[in-house]
């Protein structure tokens, strides 16, 4: 009898950890496209603007986007060669 | 591993409940403030405290005594400028009684370092630097030397000499893979008497340019003094980002 539950828990065990993995496909589609989704706060962002409603950017929000649309180190002048503390 | 709970014959559901309360209890409150964490807490919609240099780094008992007299109405700023001009940056330490390089002696200035987001358009790079520098003087000096000295008491102090506002924006993208954009820098300087004059109304925007002094720079190269026009420019207190959400609590004049 015990064995025949531990059984059952196995195999839903399993069941779960199947669906919850993504398949070969999706995994390819998610190599191909390396940053959809790249970060948490991303995800929260889709999330709670949904496709058709008008999107709420908080300043977090804008905050994250420069952080992370991050283009390199610019040529620029320090602010150490402008002023002095 | 083991498992949270191992089925039994002779399981106790009377016995078990009351041990697993507090698990749940735990578990809740830890799911809890993960989702508190993940979804940004009131406290994370503050400016980061880095944009202001504190008290102690300033180098001069002078600028040590106007950055602890006035640090609230430097935070206010630092507060004021990320919630209400989201698209600008201020700079780490941008906010400071600093002293100005080319000046002798131990000048203070309130200075306010920022770095404003926009795409270069083929229109604005076809002006030249001067051209360039007088818009962004037009559209962020004024509005800023009015908010940096709302604080009657500042502006009254003799021991301030002047204020500094150092723009920065984006003059090209990089144009090959693992290139560097380059950014273009104007450091502008206005003594304290002219700034007054400014906020009051005795001296109108076409002259401000005219008595501040405003050097260049393209990418890190140092272009010397410039000559800048100035003229009134509304774009910082009508221009809205799109859907922006400002936070609970604040209101932008």
């Amino acid at each position: 009898m015990r064995t025949d539950r531990f059984k059952l828990l196995l195999g839903a065990t399993a069941m779960l950890a199947l669906a919850g993995c993504a398949s070969g496909e999706e995994w390819k589609t998610w190599r191909g496209h390396p940053t959809h989704f790249a970060s948490g706060e991303h995800l929260f962002f889709s999330t709670r603007n949904a496709e058709g409603t008008a999107p709420r950017v908080t300043r977090e929000d804008i905050t994250l986007a420069r952080d992370q649309g991050w283009w390199g180190k610019p040529i620029t002048v320090g602010q150490e060669q402008i002023l002095e503390r | 591993m083991a498992l949270a709970v191992q089925p039994d014959q002779d399981m106790d559901t009377q016995r078990i409940a009351p041990r697993m309360a507090p698990t749940l209890r735990r578990g809740l409150a830890a799911v809890s403030l993960v989702a508190l964490a993940l979804a940004g807490s009131p406290a994370t919609a503050a400016p980061s405290d880095a944009s202001v240099l504190p008290p102690e780094q300033h180098t001069s008992d002078k600028a040590k005594r106007l950055a602890t007299t006035y640090g609230d109405a430097m935070r206010e700023l630092s507060a004021r400028v990320y919630h209400c001009m989201p698209w600008v940056e201020v700079k780490k330490n941008g906010i400071g009684f600093y002293k100005p390089k080319h000046l002798e002696g131990d000048a203070r200035f309130l200075s306010i370092n920022f770095y404003i987001d926009q795409q270069p358009s083929p229109e604005f790079a076809a002006f030249t630097i001067e051209e360039r520098a007088s818009r962004m003087f037009s559209r962020y000096v004024g509005p800023m030397l009015r908010r940096m000295a709302r604080p009657q008491a500042l502006l009254a102090d003799g021991s301030l000499d002047g204020f500094t506002v150092i723009l920065e924006w984006l003059k090209q993208a990089a144009t090959a893979p693992g290139g560097r954009p380059i950014h273009e820098t104007i450091a502008v300087f206005v003594d304290r008497g002219t700034t007054a004059d400014f906020v009051a109304g005795r001296l109108p925007s076409r002259e401000l340019a005219g008595r501040a002094r405003v050097l260049g720079w393209d990418g890190a190269t140092a272009l010397g003094a410039i000559r800048v026009n100035s003229w009134d420019d509304d774009f910082v207190s009508t221009y809205k980002v799109s859907n922006y959400q400002l936070a609970p609590g604040v209101s932008c004049p």
